[in-house]
Order: C-alpha cells, then structure tokens, then sequence
C-alpha cells in the first residue's frame, strides 16, 4: 500500500501528499502531527480528544498550540480524512508480461528504425562508449550491410498496416554517420521508389558536424532533422577530439554550423538540433549561454553514460566525468530559459503529470474518468519500452536491439548474410525472464508511476538488479521535499511549469 | 510556518486544491467540489480582489490580507472558507512564502502540434455519424431541424440522397477495433438504402460498436433485426407524433423485439407538454429497452422550453459538479467533444449548427479531425468562450453547450443572466 506522504521543507512548511486523491496539500503542522499518530480508535477516543479540552497542547516539533486551534484542525483532519486524503492506495500490479504476439504487432507499426550507418567515427571522444572506460567490444570499422539493412526495412515494411497518421521515422546514427554516406543515400531512394504512397517517413541523422559542409546539401533536399553532438563552448566541447591529430574538435564544427545556418537559415531554425552530453566540463550557465547567444536554441541535455564502466578506470571516470564535481547551485541556474530542456523543470512536470489529478494525457482521459476502483491490470515492470514499439535499432555488425542506448550484450536479434532473425518468444522471453527479476523491487517503489528505469540499465544480466532511481517512502519524501525546497525559492515556476510545459511543441 | 495565528508576520490566504472559484465584476462564488458548500459574495471588490489574488501566479497563489483590520467582509469570507475547510490563513515572513500546488486541468501537447509525428486520430474520436439516406419524406419536412437539436437520423432534404456504402467502409477501415470509438448509421429509412444488404457482412469486419438509427414507423421490421445481428450493434428507434406510438405499440408485440430489448434505444420527441404527457404511458408500457425523450424545438414552443428545459439558479447550484467535470468543461465541450457528422454527399461536420469541416469524398476521417482540431468550432466550446455565460458567476456549475443552445442562439438556459 501507497501511504500518504507528509513532508517538511527546509523553510518549514509542511505538506502533505495523498497518493489517494492524487493531490498535494499545503497542511498546518497539526494535521501531519495527526498523520503521524497511530489509527488506534482508543488512542484518538481518549488522548486526542482530550488534548482538544486543553487550553493549550504541545505538539512535538511545533511548540504549543491553543485549544481553539487544535479542535479547528482536527475536525479539518477529519474531513480529509472522509474524503479519502488519507487512504493508502494499492500499489500497481507488476505482473505484467510480454507475449510473443507483442513482438508482431510492435514491429508492424514501430515508429523509429536506427540504423547504425558506420562504427567508424572521426572523433575520439573521450567519453565515447568505445573509450577505455567502458566494457565493451573493440571499435571496429564495420560498415552496415546494405542488402541486409534493406531486408529489414523491406520486413518491417511489408508487416505495415498503413495509417495515414503515422510517421515512419528512418534515423542513421554511427559513429559517425557521414563516414557511410553511400548507405544513407540508398535507403533514402529506396525509400523513394519503392514505398507505398500513404506511408509518411521523415529522416533524421545524428552527427557531431565534422563532414556537414560536404552533405547539407542532402539532408536539405530531404528534410532531415538534424541532430548535431555539441557540449557547448570550447572549453565544454573538449573532450570531443579529432581522431587524426587529437586536437579538439570544436573550431571545425562550429565552422561548419555557422555555414549551414548561413546558407539555409529556415532549414537551421526549423530542423537543426542540438545533442549535449553534461559532465564536468560544462555547466547549465555555459551550456544555455553557448546555444541560446550563438545560436538562438537550447540543446537537449543528456547525462554521460555511467553503466558499464570498467572497475579499473571507475574512478578515473568519476572525476574526470562527474558532475558531483560542480558546484549544486548550477542545478537551479538558469530554470526559466532552459525551461523544459532543464531537467530540474522535466522531473517537475513529469511528477505532477502523474501525481497531481490535474494534468491529462488525452482529451478522452476527461471524458472517462478513470474510477477510483482497484486497478485490476498488471503492469510491466520498470519504463522499458515494449521491445521495437517505438524503435528499433540495427547496429552496423547487424544485431537488432531496442534502442540504440543499451549494451551490444543485450543483443535480440540480427540481420547477418541475408537472413533475418527475430524470434519473438525468445525475445519475449528473455524480457519476461527479466521482469520476473525485478517486479518486487518495482512494487515496493514509490516511484514507480514516473519511472526512468531500463531494464537493460539495472546489471539485470549479472545479478539482482539495481535500480538508480528505486524509492522506499522515505527516499520519496526527500524527493518531494527537495522539489518544494525549490518550488518555494522560484514562486512562479509551479505555475509556469503547469501552464507552460504540457502545450505542443 | 503557523496557519491563522495573529503574530508579526503577514498573513496570506490560500484555496485549497480542490476549491474553485469565479470572479465576476465584483461579485465572487467559491466552490467546495468535496461537501459542494457554495459561498457567494455579491458586490464586494475587496472580497474579489482577494480571490483573484489566490488565482494569481505572481503572487504564488497566496493573498496578503490584513487580520488586524476590522474588515467585517475579510472575516466573514475567512470565517466561510475555514468553516468550510476552503481555503486557510497561514502567517508567515513574507520572503518566506510556500509553494501553494494550485491545479488548473492542462491536456498535454493539446492541441496537438501541426506537424506533431504521431499524431493519431483515435485520440480524438469517439463517435462517426452517417446519415446513410435522406429523402424530403413527411417526418423529415416536420422535424427537419431536429437533427441540429439532438442526434436524430434526419433532416430536411431536396430529394432523395444517398451516400456509397464504400465510403463508409473505407472512412472507418482505418479504425477497425480500435477502443472507444463507436459507428452511428442513420438515414430517414435504412431499410431503403440500397446498401442495406452488403452492410452486414461488411461492418463486420470493422469491430467497431455500432448503432443503427432508424424513425419509426418502419416499412421493413425484419431488415432492422438483421441489421441488429450485426456484431456489437444497438438500434435506436426514434418516435414523433402522431404516427410513431402506434408504430411503437406494434414494434414491441415482435417476438424479436421482446428478444432484443436491452439493445434497443426509444427516443421520444415532444413539442409539448400534452405530448410529454402522451408518451408517458408508452414509457410505462416500455420492457427493458432504454427511453430518451428530446423535446423539440419547432421555434413557436419557446414557452415550453422555459418551463421544461431552461434551468433556475437553485437547479443550477444542486448540479454540484465533481473536480473532474469542472476540469472537463473548462477545456473542451463533452457533449460535443470526438463525434463527427457526414451526410450523404459526404459533406462533414463536427456539429450540424457549425461550419463544414470537409467532405469525406476528399479527405480521410483523420482530415476531418485535424481540421475541427486546429480550425473547428464545436469540440472546444466551452462556457468561458460565449456570452453571457462567459461572464457569469454560476458558469462552473453549468452542464456543457448543448445542440439546442448552438440552435437557438441562446445560450443562457437559465434565469441567471
């Protein structure tokens, strides 16, 4: 059961969260006080009751309290309390598992394919997941097959059910993408002349900008959206080295942005991105300074990968990488014009969307209001995604993962010498098997309904699963509290968060 | 932080998250959605002024108010809202101040973004009306606005139309078992459609729930129970005077009839107080079919409408509406919301009494949704958006605008404003 949840900020006010009727509440110190107190009718017959005769009562933690005061409060206390305030809630059900026929329908209607163009790559970034200080197999410089990567599409392709509605997106990520132009130009005009007429696919390609001047003019001609991996300022985007000589990279790349938003200015500013890794070298000051002044965006901000790292170089990594090493005051900087790039205002809104009773998902969620009656389904544990609902990703040795962020452990499928293997039971297997590892520590965490956490990111494969983001009651008050502490300094964040972050971007 | 203690510190008051309130000029109405207490201030501008305070995000939803004054309306409006557990005082620094979590309903990415990728149209449907055939028969010329009042299966019509069967297939393919969304044939007679017998077979396939509109009375009775075997499917008969409740009587002695009953919908329309006494006995009469009556509006029974329709203040207070129906109408209109009409020339609209959203001979359903989404009038009508509603202090109790109102031009059903 999901208790309510009474916390304290620093400043000393008190709420109080009610998992029941998913609502946070300013409360008086009595009303926690009352919480904390055992449900034992006799104890509240005679002890409570009679605190209320007494002129004045001494509340632990809060000082004396006047009769009037006290009686007022417990009667509020109470009628919180008959309207369900103060109801545990069952937890989720995580049960849940994935059957065979998920598979099929998944890769029927995926949304994203990923091909991994090259493993070859121009940089030598320090932080790479190639680098020394992650497990992994040596770069090769594999190139993706292109029959192969053709078969798959040509797969997935004739599973479709065409929705005019639906978007295929083709993405081509590497290394770096460009050191295998070849394949993206051929999938691009097989794409041309072989799909059908009402299939809508749109590209996008991840780059760190090296060889851009070369091939914008491609991506322009077929609308790519372009994601370009950049730090922020010189000193941000050090560890992004050129491979050839180990100079830094940034001189060039900014050179060739520069170019790119000189000749195609609507093309810059309606599909140009900006892909920043955070670590030690940047800050959230540098970073919204570089992006908006320079180029009049915000990037979106990821943290640098830390599953996977060799125990030998652990703490190497940790201090040349972490951002434990900036000072905590960067967490809050600049809030407002990051906004919902800011992960401070992500995890803000993500919480009340699915805490607070206020935020819907669909219009039809208004319409048919989920009942207060117990939910009777079972869930998946963790947030990982239904294996290629929302992508799948072909790596350029022809595994087939579910995304391109997880270990090539973890591979569930491949493309190799012209012959497809996805075998949905073992792959529904392998996932179920897992989720059987990790359901009770997801029906203990409070949470759970804003989980952040895969599967294939909790050393599921070696042991127990850790979970980075798992929460007792007491690790969910710190969070609460935490996130108050802030909402208290920033008065107008609450409120710009509730009408600002949920609109369509 | 102490709550309604008199000391040096500045006393803010707050709502609490599950009060609602309205200002209106100077006149003020708070709403307690837990116990439903109603508290109304008329004429006070200090009193409104501290309500738009708690509504105000600059002020973090709190309102400074001054205990030490003799301000017999700020005690009386504090006494209110403790006593009804509304809202509280608490006192405090004023650089010190809390962060009040005051809710206001936000659908996410809503409207949806133009080029948004995934955009779907199952998100917004809920109901596709066809109106299969229409002819300028007597009930068509007699009720012919009742299709702009209320959902009934005709309206007036220079001659007879038709619309193909496979446009309806191929408008609703895309949606086959998809949850949530429910298919509406209609027509002045489906039994004549020429479409009629392929209809079965075919719908089928759609696995979509599906509910058949036919007046009564009806030449071919044993055409409507095969079209009731078809799948999920309901009918729904609709009874105007003076033909329809004799037709009815007949109806329901048919061995089908009595078989069917629980998917059988009977809608009465009356235009007067003495039909509404006429249908009455037929109600009583009636099995375990459901019965609906719409009054209709024929533009000379207004004063039928005020006595049986039009709402008073006190009707309107006891509505005591739930958090979650205020939030509802406040962002889209739920009579309205997700339902799409298209006559026989494919014409298509989100309501009848607005504009044309497209022509299902051009375009796919999903067309059509977009276009009531981002240019329509109908989905989104809430009370805020129209006069006098818009400006009254009951507007958060009101059900949603309805047909009639959008009909007569007259949304005021009340004798508030």
């Amino acid at each position: 059961m999901k208790a309510v949840i009474p916390f304290t900020t620093t400043s000393g006010h008190t709420y109080f969260y009610s998992p029941h009727n998913k609502q946070f509440l300013l409360s008086h110190p009595l009303i926690n006080y009352f919480l904390s107190l055992s449900e034992d009718d006799n104890y509240w017959d005679t002890a409570i009751n009679k605190d209320g005769q007494n002129h004045t009562v001494k509340i632990p933690g809060h000082g004396n309290v006047g009769r009037v005061e006290f009686q007022y409060y417990l009667r509020k206390f109470h009628f919180l309390k008959r309207h369900g305030f103060f109801k545990p809630v069952v937890r989720k059900n995580h049960e849940g598992i994935i059957l065979p026929n998920r598979i099929e329908q998944n890769l029927s209607q995926t949304k994203q394919i990923i091909f991994e163009t090259t493993e070859d790559c121009n940089l030598d970034c320090v932080y790479c997941t190639y680098s020394k200080f992650y497990f992994n197999k040596n770069r090769e410089r594999n190139k993706i097959g292109t029959g192969d990567a053709l078969m798959l599409l040509d797969l997935i392709l004739s599973k479709r059910r065409v929705n005019p509605d639906q978007e295929l997106a083709i993405s081509f990520y590497g290394g770096e993408p460009f050191k295998n132009f070849n394949f993206i130009e051929r999938i691009v005009n097989y794409i041309r002349d072989h799909k059908d007429s009402q299939l809508k696919v749109k590209y996008s390609l991840t780059t760190n900008g090296l060889l851009l001047r070369k091939y914008i003019g491609f991506l322009v001609e077929n609308d790519f959206e372009l994601a370009i991996s950049l730090d922020g300022d010189e000193f941000a985007n050090s560890f992004r080295i050129l491979k050839t000589n180990r100079k830094p990279s940034f001189e060039l790349v900014s050179r060739n942005i520069d170019m790119v938003r000189k000749k195609y200015p609507s093309y810059f500013d309606r599909r140009v991105i900006f892909l920043t890794v955070r670590h030690s070298r940047n800050t959230l000051k540098t970073i919204y300074e570089h992006f908006s002044s320079k180029y009049g965006k915000t990037p979106i901000l990821s943290s640098i990968t830390t599953t996977g790292v060799v125990n030998e170089f652990q703490e190497e990594f940790n201090e040349t990488f972490l951002q434990s090493q900036l000072p905590a005051s960067d967490n809050n900087c600049y809030v407002h014009e990051l906004f919902t790039s800011h992960p401070f205002v992500s995890e803000t809104a993500e919480l009340f969307e699915r805490y607070g009773n206020f935020i819907f998902r669909k219009p039809k969620q208004l319409l048919n209001p989920l009942k207060k009656q117990k939910d009777s389904r079972k869930y998946l544990p963790t947030a990982t995604c239904s294996p290629f609902d929302l992508r799948l990703y072909m790596s350029a040795d022809g595994g087939i993962y579910p995304c391109e962020h997880i270990s090539r452990i973890f591979e569930l499928g491949s493309v190799r010498g012209s012959k497809v293997d996805i075998d949905s039971k073992r792959i529904t297997g392998t996932y179920n098997t897992y989720f059987g590892k990790i359901k009770k520590l997801c029906s203990q965490c409070y949470l759970s309904d804003t989980c952040k956490e895969c599967i294939f990111n909790t050393g599921i494969e070696k042991g127990p699963p850790v979970c980075e983001f798992f929460m007792n009651k007491n690790k969910f008050t710190s969070y609460l509290t935490g996130i108050f502490n802030t909402l208290e300094k920033d008065q107008l964040l609450f409120a710009r968060i509730r009408d600002e972050a949920f609109l369509a971007k | 932080m102490k709550h309604s203690s008199r000391n040096k510190h500045t006393q803010f008051l707050y709502l609490e998250p599950y009060t609602f309130s309205v200002v209106a000029g100077n006149d003020v109405l708070i709403y307690n959605s837990l116990n439903h207490k109603v508290l109304e201030y008329t004429e006070s501008p200090s009193i409104a002024e501290i309500i738009r305070k708690t509504e105000d995000a600059g002020g973090g939803f709190l309102a400074e108010i001054d205990l030490r004054s003799n301000h017999t309306e700020l005690s009386s409006l504090l006494s209110d809202l403790r006593e009804s557990f509304s809202g509280d005082v608490v006192s405090l620094p004023p650089d010190n101040k809390p962060s009040v979590v005051r809710p206001k309903p936000v659908i996410k990415n809503y409207p949806p973004s133009k080029d948004f990728p995934s955009f779907s149209a199952d998100d917004y449907l809920r109901n596709i009306y066809f109106f299969l055939n229409q002819d300028n028969n007597t009930l068509c010329t007699d009720y012919r606005f009742a299709a702009d009042q209320f959902f009934c299966p005709v309206y007036n019509s220079l001659g007879y139309k038709e619309m193909a069967f496979e446009t309806v297939f191929n408008a609703c393919s895309p949606y086959s078992g998809v949850s949530g969304i429910g298919i509406d044939l209609s027509g002045s007679d489906l039994t004549k459609y020429s479409g009629v017998n392929e209809m079965p077979g075919q719908l089928r396939k759609l696995s979509l729930p599906l509910t058949f509109h036919l007046p009564l009375p009806c030449d071919n009775p044993e055409l409507v129970w095969k079209l009731l075997k078809t799948g999920n499917s309901r009918i729904s008969f609709y009874i105007t005077f003076p033909d329809g409740p004799s037709a009815l009587k007949e109806i329901r002695k048919s061995p089908e009839f009595i078989k069917k009953q629980k998917k059988i919908d009977i809608n009465f329309l009356i235009q007067s107080l003495e039909e509404y006494q006429l249908i009455t006995e037929l109600i009583n009469e009636g099995g375990r079919e459901k019965t609906f009556i719409f009054p209709y509006f024929n533009g000379r029974n207004t004063g039928f409408f005020k006595e049986n329709v039009f709402l008073a203040r006190n009707d309107i207070l006891n509505l005591k509406p739930t958090q979650q129906q205020i939030y509802s109408r406040s962002l889209i209109n739920e009579h309205l919301f997700g339902k799409i009409f298209i006559k026989p020339n494919g014409e298509a609209y989100a309501n009848l009494n607005h504009d044309t959203i497209g022509n299902i001979s051009h375009g796919s359903i999903s067309d059509l949704v977009r276009n009531e989404l981002y240019n329509g009038q109908s989905w989104n009508l809430t009370r805020i958006k129209v006069k006098p509603c818009g400006d009254c202090l009951y507007r958060l109790f009101c059900p949603p605008i309805g047909n009639y109102e959008l009909f007569m031009k007259r949304f005021n059903f009340c004798d508030v404003l």
